[in-house]
């Protein structure tokens, strides 16, 4: 029962945090500067979750991931299809990872 | 009976496109969208359910943090949390500073709800993650109009939790079989990075991302969720003064 509580009150609070800026901001406007940093929040969180995915991990996995995600990258440059960037990164994984062990 | 035609070619166009069937197509249109994203995050939805399975919390309290938080970091935290015994207060923090950035995501989002009913604009929010807002706020996407775009997000959003739900269901069952070394959690990074490429195809873009990428090193010395966020801001800030400097 103490980890539900615990639970639902983090779930209220992260609906808050999710709700909140799009309560606050509504029928407002912004000036271009600020919707220029609102729109720059998503390339900005997602390049810093890929890159932060990497903390998590130590020795030699870690390069093997790093040059996952760049050949993944560099796909993704060229295709819309999310599915062949991941085909290509976990190849590329699995490929290294096997050389390394 | 040319104007009879007429009426009846006006009929049969008004129920072919009927506020129902629209809707219908745009929220499959969504679910379509992020199919191939919820193929990408269905390790990683595993991997949150093998990781409730081998905690000792209750497996039914770790499924419940997929509903309840609907997040993936924040959801692997609170069950490592919760498993170890720590206060609600150390909980709670870090659930909210690794679900900070949401907030920023809320606000970049609030444009496209500001012509949105009162009930969407309190349900969206509950669907916000890196994938929905990636998807949801391609100009593709916007280019339908508001009701489209409102169903289009319902078909997305609808779909990766339902998926969700399960992965993190099969993954409790499944439990110890799934080896980690297979890497399979490099998949969602991987999704992220498709995702992103099609961001880069103007300047604040890639300054955002360079910036952001760039100030996300820090969580190699403070692993911890407040280098995302830290790095969510810098970006943003970055992406700010991109057109200033450009002049």
């Amino acid at each position: 029962m103490r980890a539900l509580a615990i639970l639902i009150t983090a779930g209220v609070l992260t609906y808050g945090i999710r709700s909140s800026m799009v309560q606050l901001l509504h029928g407002r406007e912004l000036s271009p500067r600020w919707s220029r940093a609102f729109a720059g929040a998503i390339p900005a969180g997602l390049a810093a979750i890929i890159v932060g995915s990497l903390a998590a991990h130590e020795g030699q996995e870690l390069p093997c991931r790093a040059v996952a995600l760049v050949i993944a990258a560099v796909v993704a440059l060229f295709t819309n299809r999310v599915l062949l960037v991941v085909g290509a990164g976990m190849a590329t994984f699995w490929a290294l990872a096997a050389q390394v062990q | 009976m040319k104007a009879q035609d007429r009426c009846m070619t006006t009929y049969a166009m008004t129920v072919q496109s009927s506020p129902p069937v629209r809707a219908l197509g745009a929220a499959r249109a969504g679910a379509r969208h992020i199919a191939p994203l919820v193929v990408g995050l269905v390790p990683l939805g595993i991997s949150i359910g093998v990781t409730a399975a081998a905690s000792p919390l209750d497996d039914a309290v770790g499924w419940a943090t997929g509903p309840v938080l609907f997040s993936g970091a924040s959801q692997l935290t609170t069950i490592e949390l919760l498993g170890s015994g720590a206060s609600a207060v150390t909980v709670v923090l870090s659930v909210l500073v690794l679900n900070a950035r949401f907030a920023v995501y809320g606000a970049a989002v609030a444009p496209m709800l500001a012509n949105q009913p009162v009930w969407f604009r309190r349900l969206a929010p509950y669907f916000l993650v890196d994938p929905i807002i990636a998807t949801v706020s391609d100009p593709a996407t916007r280019a339908h109009g508001d009701t489209w775009w409102r169903w289009h997000y319902l078909g997305a959003a609808s779909t990766l939790w339902v998926a969700w739900m399960a992965a993190i269901a099969a993954g409790l069952v499944v439990g110890p079989r799934v080896d980690p070394a297979w890497g399979l959690d490099l998949a969602a990074p991987l999704c992220l990075t498709a995702l992103l490429a099609r961001r880069l195809r103007d300047r604040s873009g890639k300054v955002a991302a360079g910036a952001g990428a760039g100030a996300a090193m820090l969580a190699f010395v403070a692993p911890n969720g407040g280098a995302v966020l830290a790095a969510t801001v810098v970006g943003s800030v970055a992406a700010a003064f991109v057109k200033r400097s450009a002049r």
